[in-house]
C-alpha cells in the first residue's frame, strides 16, 4: 500500500512532468520490486490523511506494535506537506475514489515522455514547482524533512534531512537531477553526509523508433540503459551497477511485459527479471540472481491476483466479448488516443486495409487491454512471493472496503531456513515438528488507511 | 628474588596447541559479543595475548574491523595453524630492587624476542561493505541502489616469519605488574587469500599494532596480574603459559638468610649502594678516598682472596711461587690495615702435611702469616692473646692436630697452588709431585724470601709500598738475604709458632673459600653467590704488575 505522502509526491511529479518512474535509474527495477520484494506490515497501523487546503496535506499515523522487545508500544508520526503546484489537489483522490491500482505498488508500464521540438506550455508547467515536507515521530521526536525544488525546466534539487536526537543522527542527503538531450538522459548527483557517500547515476532512454524493435507502426516499446557509481569517502567502499530495461507488449495478446537485466561489476552480481501481465486479473514476475564469483544463485517468483467487483465486471463483459468477436473491425474508437491520430489511423486503415491488417490487430489488442485494465474497478488484490534460496512465502492482501484502504500480510519461513539464519547450525528443537508445521510465520501485520 | 622459566613447556610443541585453542576461543568471543569493549574482550584472552605477544597481533584484527562493522564476519574465526618453532628468548638487561619502600618495588628491563612463528586464520566475510554500511542506516536519507548485493567470501590470512623483538620495562609492586613496551619491532610476512585486501589489511594491522603494544597489552597484563596478586581467580591453565616477565617475581628470603644479615653489613651495603648512585668508579679502586673502609668491592675480590694469609698456603717448594707470595703479603697488608676487615670467624690455619714431612717450612714465613692474621683480626672484639700463650705443649698440640687431616690438606694445597700460580696450570697431582721434587732445591731461596717478608712487614707499618719498587724488590732481596742469617729467623720462629692456633678458629682457610662458593658467607656482596666463582675457580686473577 502506497503511503499517502508518497502518493502525493508521485502525483506531484506527474503533474510537473518529471516522471522519475520512467527516467530515473533509481526506479529501473520498480516493477519487479513491487511484485517480489513488497513490504509486509509488521504491526497494526492506522493512517489518517487529509487534504486540508489546496496546498497542504497532513497525515497522522498510529502504530501499535507488540513484540518481545517492546511490549505494547504505541508510536506514530505526524506529517505536513506543502506544495505550490496549484492543481495538485484536483489530481489527488481520497481513499474512496482512488483506484486500487494507483494506491498499490504494482506492475507499472513505463512510457518515457520525451520533450519534442515544440516548446509548448507543458514545458513550463513544472518550473518553480516546489514541495516541502516534514515529519515528526513520537515519542522519539525524530525529525524528517524534505525539500524538492525545480530549479529549471530540466533540473531539480532535493534535500532530505534526518535528525534523531536519541540515535544522535544528523544526516543530510542531496540529490541533484538534470535532464539533458531532450529529456532522454537523466543525470543524478547524490551526496550524503552519512559516511560521505557520493554517487552518480544516469539513465538513457532510447527513442522508440517506429520499426526498430517491432516491425509495426504502432510501437509501444521502450529501451533504457543506465548505470550508477557509488563511493563512500569515509570508509572507501565502492559500489556500482549497470542495467538495461526493455518494456514492450506481447504481439499476440497485447499484454505488457518488462525485462530488466542488471550487472554489478564489482561484486559480480547478475540479476535478470521478467514481469508480465499474464491476464486481466493476474501478473507474474520472476527474477533470477546469480553471482559469478561465489556461484550463488536465487530464483524468486511473484504473483498478483486482482479481483474486481462483480457488478463492474458484469457491465464490462459484453464489451470485451464484442471486441474479441469483431477483431477485424478497426473502427472502434479508443478514448485514450488523440482524435487526430485516431483519424489518421482510420484513414490509413481504409486505404491500406489489407496490408495494415496485422498492425491494426496489434494496436487494437494493446489498446483494448489497457482500456480494460483502466476501466476495471478492482476491489482487492492478493500478492504472493516466494524465494527458493530463502525458502519463504510472503502473502499480502490489499483492498478497499467502504472507503478504507486495507492491507494485511504475513511472511512464512521454512523452519529449516530460519535455523540456519539464526544459529548457523542444523540442530533445532523444532525440527521434530517439521512435519506438523513446515512453515513458521515470521511477520504479521495489518494496515488501515483513510484519506479525505 | 627469583623466578622460574619453565623451558620444558616450550620444548615440546604442546603449547602451540594451547595457543591455538585459546586464540580460537578468544577470537570467537569477539565476534559473538559485539558490544564488548576492547578491554573487557581482550581480557578474555589474557593467556593468548600474554603468552606470546605475537599472537596478540592476530587478536587485533577484529579490533580493527570492529570499528567498521561487526557484521562483516559471517562465521566464527578458525585458527588453522599455530607454530612457534623456537623458544621465545628473554634477556634480562637490568634488574633493580628498591627495598627502601615498605612494599618492595621491582624494576627491570627485559628483551623479548621470538622468531619464525607462523599463524593462520580463516573466516568468512561479507564482500560488499557498502551494503553493510547502508543496511543499518535510515531508509529515508539513504539513496536506493540497484543490484547492490553481496556474497560471502572465505578468507585465509597467513602470517609467516613473525619476528618480534621488544624491550620492555617492568615495574612490579605487590599489587600488580605494569609493563611498557618501549622498542617494539615486529615483522611478519602477510599473505591474504584475497589479494586486493592484502595491502590494506596489512597496513591496518601495522597501525593497530602500535595500539596493541602501547595500550592494550599493558592494560591486559596489569589487569591479569592484579587478579593474580589478589588471588581471586587462579585459572591453573593460565599459569602454564605465562612467561616469567609476566608472572610476578617473588623475593625469597629464607630464614637462614635472615640469620646472617648483620646490621653492620647492611649498613655497609647501603653505603655501597649510595656510592654507586653517584656513578663514580673510584669506589672500585683500592686506595682511593671513596673506598669504604672495610668494604671490599667485587672487582677487587680476587686480590683479596688470593692474598688471604694462611698456613695452608704455605708453600715451600717452588721458588717461582715466592714472588707471588711476596705480592700476596704486600697486598695482604692493605686489607689488614682496614679496621673492620671482615674475616670469617673460622679458619683452619695449619701447615700442610707435606711441608711438615719434608721440613720445607721456615719459621719466618709462618710468623709473618700469623702476624698478619692477627692484625687482620684486630677489629674484632677479641683480646690479643699472643703474649699470653706460653707453653710449648700447645705447639705440639697444634702440630698433632695438623697431622690428622693430612690427605685433605694436601688436596687443598694443590688446588690452591693451581689457583694462585699462573704457571702451574696442570692437574693437581703433578703439581704436588713437582712440589715434592723441587723442595730441596729452593731452600736457600726460601730463607731469603722469608726475609723479604719480614722487611715488607716492617715497612707496612709505615708507608705504603710502591708497587714498582716492590716489584724489583724480591730479586734483590733474595740475593741479599741469601747469605744472611738463618739462625735469627729460626729463633723468631719459636715465638711465632706459639701464635699459630688462636685467635684463629680451627677451620681451614681453604674451606673458607669453599664457603664462598656454597653459601652466603660474605653477606655484604651477597646478591648473587655465583659471582664468587669469578675470583676463585674460573678466572685467574690478572697478572699483577
Amino acid at each position: 500500500m502506497l503511503d499517502y505522502m508518497e502518493y502525493v509526491v508521485k502525483t506531484f511529479h506527474q503533474l510537473t512532468n518529471w516522471n522519475p518512474q520512467a527516467n530515473s535509474y533509481e526506479h529501473l527495477t520498480d516493477t519487479s520490486e513491487a511484485l517480489l520484494d513488497f513490504t509486509i506490515p509488521n504491526s497494526f497501523k492506522f493512517q489518517l490523511s487529509n487534504n486540508s487546503s489546496p496546498y497542504t496535506y497532513n497525515t497522522l499515523e498510529i502504530t501499535a506494535r507488540q513484540n518481545n522487545r517492546h511490549p505494547q508500544r504505541i508510536n506514530g508520526y505526524l506529517t505536513y506537506l506543502y506544495t505550490n503546484v496549484k492543481n495538485l489537489h484536483d489530481a489527488i483522490h481520497n481513499s474512496n475514489d482512488i483506484s486500487l491500482q494507483d494506491a498499490t505498488q504494482t506492475y507499472k508500464h513505463v512510457q518515457p515522455s520525451f520533450n519534442t521540438k515544440k516548446k509548448s506550455i507543458v514545458d513550463h508547467e513544472g518550473e518553480n514547482a516546489s514541495l516541502y515536507y516534514g515529519r515528526i515521530y513520537y515519542p522519539t521526536s525524530d525529525l524528517e524533512a524534505m525539500v524538492m525544488k525545480r530549479l529549471k525546466r530540466n533540473s531539480q534539487l532535493t534535500f532530505k534531512w534526518l535528525s534523531s536526537p536519541i540515535n544522535n543522527l544528523n544526516i543530510l542527503t542531496i540529490y541533484w537531477q538534470l535532464k539533458t538531450r531532450q529529456d532522454r538522459n537523466l543525470h543524478e548527483f547524490i551526496y550524503s553526509t552519512n559516511d560521505s557517500l557520493c554517487g552518480y547515476r544516469v539513465l538513457h532512454n532510447f527513442v522508440s523508433g517506429s520499426s526498430k524493435f517491432n516491425n509495426s507502426l504502432y510501437n509501444n516499446s521502450s529501451l533504457s540503459v543506465g548505470g550508477e557509481v557509488w563511493l563512500s569517502l569515509k570508509s572507501h567502499n565502492p559500489g556500482g551497477s549497470t542495467s538495461i530495461r526493455y518494456c514492450t507488449h506481447s504481439a499476440n495478446t497485447g499484454r505488457p511485459l518488462t525485462l530488466t537485466f542488471s550487472y554489478n561489476p564489482l561484486f559480480g552480481h547478475i540479476s535478470s527479471t521478467y514481469a508480465a501481465k499474464t491476464g486481466l486479473n493476474s501478473t507474474f514476475c520472476t527474477r533470477y540472481d546469480f553471482n559469478i564469483y561465489s556461484i550463488d544463485s536465487n530464483l524468486t517468483f511473484g504473483w498478483e491476483f486482482w479481483k474486481n467487483n462483480s457488478d463492474n465486471s458484469k457491465l464490462k463483459e459484453p464489451d470485451t466479448n464484442v471486441n474479441s468477436l469483431s477483431g477485424n473491425s478497426s473502427l472502434e474508437v479508443s478514448p485514450l488516443i488523440n482524435t487526430s491520430q485516431q483519424k489518421l489511423l482510420n484513414d490509413l486503415t481504409y486505404t491500406f486495409s489489407s496490408s495494415l491488417e496485422k498492425i491494426d490487430k496489434e494496436k487494437t489488442a494493446i489498446e483494448k487491454f489497457q482500456k480494460k485494465i483502466n476501466e476495471s474497478n478492482f476491489t482487492n488484490v492478493w500478492k504472493f512471493s516466494t524465494s527458493l534460496k530463502d525458502k519463504n512465502l510472503k502473502i499480502k492482501w490489499e483492498g478497499k472496503f467502504k472507503g478504507f484502504l486495507l492491507s494485511a500480510g504475513t511472511e512464512l519461513y521454512s523452519t529449516s531456513s530460519i535455523i540456519q539464519d539464526i544459529n548457523g547450525q542444523t540442530n533445532f528443537k523444532h525440527q521434530k515438528n517439521e512435519r506438523v508445521m513446515p512453515l513458521y510465520p515470521g511477520k504479521f501485520g495489518f494496515q488501515l488507511q483513510y484519506s479525505k | 628474588m627469583s623466578f622460574q622459566f619453565n623451558e620444558q613447556m616450550f620444548k615440546d610443541n604442546s603449547f602451540n596447541d594451547t595457543i591455538k585453542q585459546r586464540l580460537t576461543s578468544a577470537l570467537n568471543s569477539f565476534s559473538k559479543k559485539n558490544n564488548l569493549s576492547h578491554e573487557s574482550s581482550s581480557s578474555n584472552t589474557p593467556s593468548s595475548s600474554s603468552s606470546n605477544t605475537s599472537s596478540s597481533s592476530s587478536a587485533s584484527i577484529p579490533i580493527s574491523h570492529e570499528t567498521n562493522s561487526l557484521s562483516i564476519l559471517k562465521s566464527g574465526i578458525v585458527v588453522r595453524k599455530v607454530n612457534f618453532p623456537t623458544i621465545p628468548q628473554i634477556e634480562i638487561l637490568d634488574l633493580d630492587i628498591q627495598t627502601t619502600q615498605p612494599r618492595s618495588l621491582l624494576k627491570g628491563m627485559c628483551k623479548i624476542s621470538c622468531k619464525d612463528a607462523t599463524l593462520q586464520i580463516q573466516t568468512i566475510i561479507e564482500s560488499n561493505l557498502l551494503l553493510l554500511n547502508l543496511e543499518e542506516q535510515p531508509v529515508f536519507t539513504t539513496p536506493r541502489m540497484i543490484n547492490n548485493n553481496s556474497f560471502q567470501i572465505p578468507i585465509t590470512m597467513t602470517f609467516t616469519k613473525i619476528q618480534l623483538e621488544a624491550i620492555t620495562n617492568i615495574f612490579m609492586k605487590d599489587h600488580g605488574v605494569s609493563i611498557s613496551f618501549n622498542d617494539v619491532s615486529l615483522n611478519f610476512d602477510f599473505d591474504c587469500s584475497i589479494k586486493i585486501l592484502q595491502s590494506t589489511i596489512e597496513k591496518r594491522l601495522k597501525n593497530s599494532m602500535k595500539l596493541v603494544f602501547e595500550d592494550i597489552l599493558p592494560t591486559v597484563i596489569f589487569n591479569m596480574s592484579q587478579n593474580w596478586f589478589t588471588g581471586k581467580s587462579h585459572p591453573p591453565a593460565n599459569q602454564k603459559l605465562i612467561q616469567p616477565n609476566n608472572s610476578h617475581p617473588r623475593m625469597i628470603l629464607e630464614e637462614s638468610d635472615l640469620q646472617e644479615l648483620s646490621a653492620t653489613n647492611m649498613l655497609r651495603l647501603s653505603t655501597i649502594i649510595s656510592s654507586r648512585h653517584t656513578l663514580s668508579l673510584h669506589s672500585t679502586e683500592i686506595h682511593s678516598l671513596s673506598t669504604i673502609p672495610g668494604c671490599l668491592e667485587r672487582q677487587n675480590l680476587y686480590r683479596f682472596i688470593s692474598k688471604m694469609p694462611s698456613l695452608t698456603c704455605f708453600d715451600n717448594c717452588a721458588s717461582k711461587l715466592q714472588q707471588q707470595r711476596e705480592k700476596q703479603q704486600e697486598i695482604m697488608e692493605r686489607p689488614s690495615r682496614r679496621k673492620n676487615s671482615h674475616l670469617p670467624s673460622h679458619q683452619i690455619n695449619q701447615l700442610p702435611q707435606s711441608a711438615l714431612d719434608e721440613h720445607t717450612y721456615n719459621l719466618e714465613t709462618i710468623t709473618n702469616i700469623q702476624n698478619h692474621l692477627y692484625e687482620r683480626s684486630k677489629g674484632d672484639h677479641i683480646a690479643p692473646r699472643r703474649r699470653k700463650v706460653k707453653l710449648n705443649l700447645k705447639k705440639k698440640k697444634t702440630n698433632t692436630n695438623k697431622s690428622l687431616p693430612e690427605s685433605k690438606f694436601t688436596e687443598i694445597t694443590t688446588q690452591l697452588e693451581n689457583e694462585i700460580s699462573t704457571e702451574a696450570r696442570t692437574t693437581p697431582v703433578p703439581v704436588s709431585k713437582e712440589s715434592h721434587d723441587v723442595t730441596p732445591q729452593p731452600d736457600v731461596e726460601d730463607d731469603g724470601k722469608s726475609k723479604t717478608m719480614v722487611s715488607s712487614r716492617k715497612s707496612s707499618n709505615g708507608s705504603v709500598h710502591n708497587e714498582t719498587r716492590y716489584f724489583k724488590l724480591p730479586k734483590r732481596a733474595a740475593k741479599y738475604l741469601n747469605n744472611s742469617n738463618n739462625s735469627s729467623s729460626n729463633s723468631i720462629t719459636t715465638d711465632m709458632i706459639k701464635t699459630i692456633s688462636p685467635p684463629l678458629s680451627p677451620l681451614s682457610l681453604s674451606k673458607n673459600y669453599r664457603d664462598y662458593d656454597n653459601s652466603k658467607g660474605f653477606n655484604f656482596i651477597g646478591l648473587n653467590h655465583h659471582g664468587w666463582r669469578w675470583g676463585i675457580n674460573e678466572d685467574q686473577p690478572p697478572p699483577y704488575s
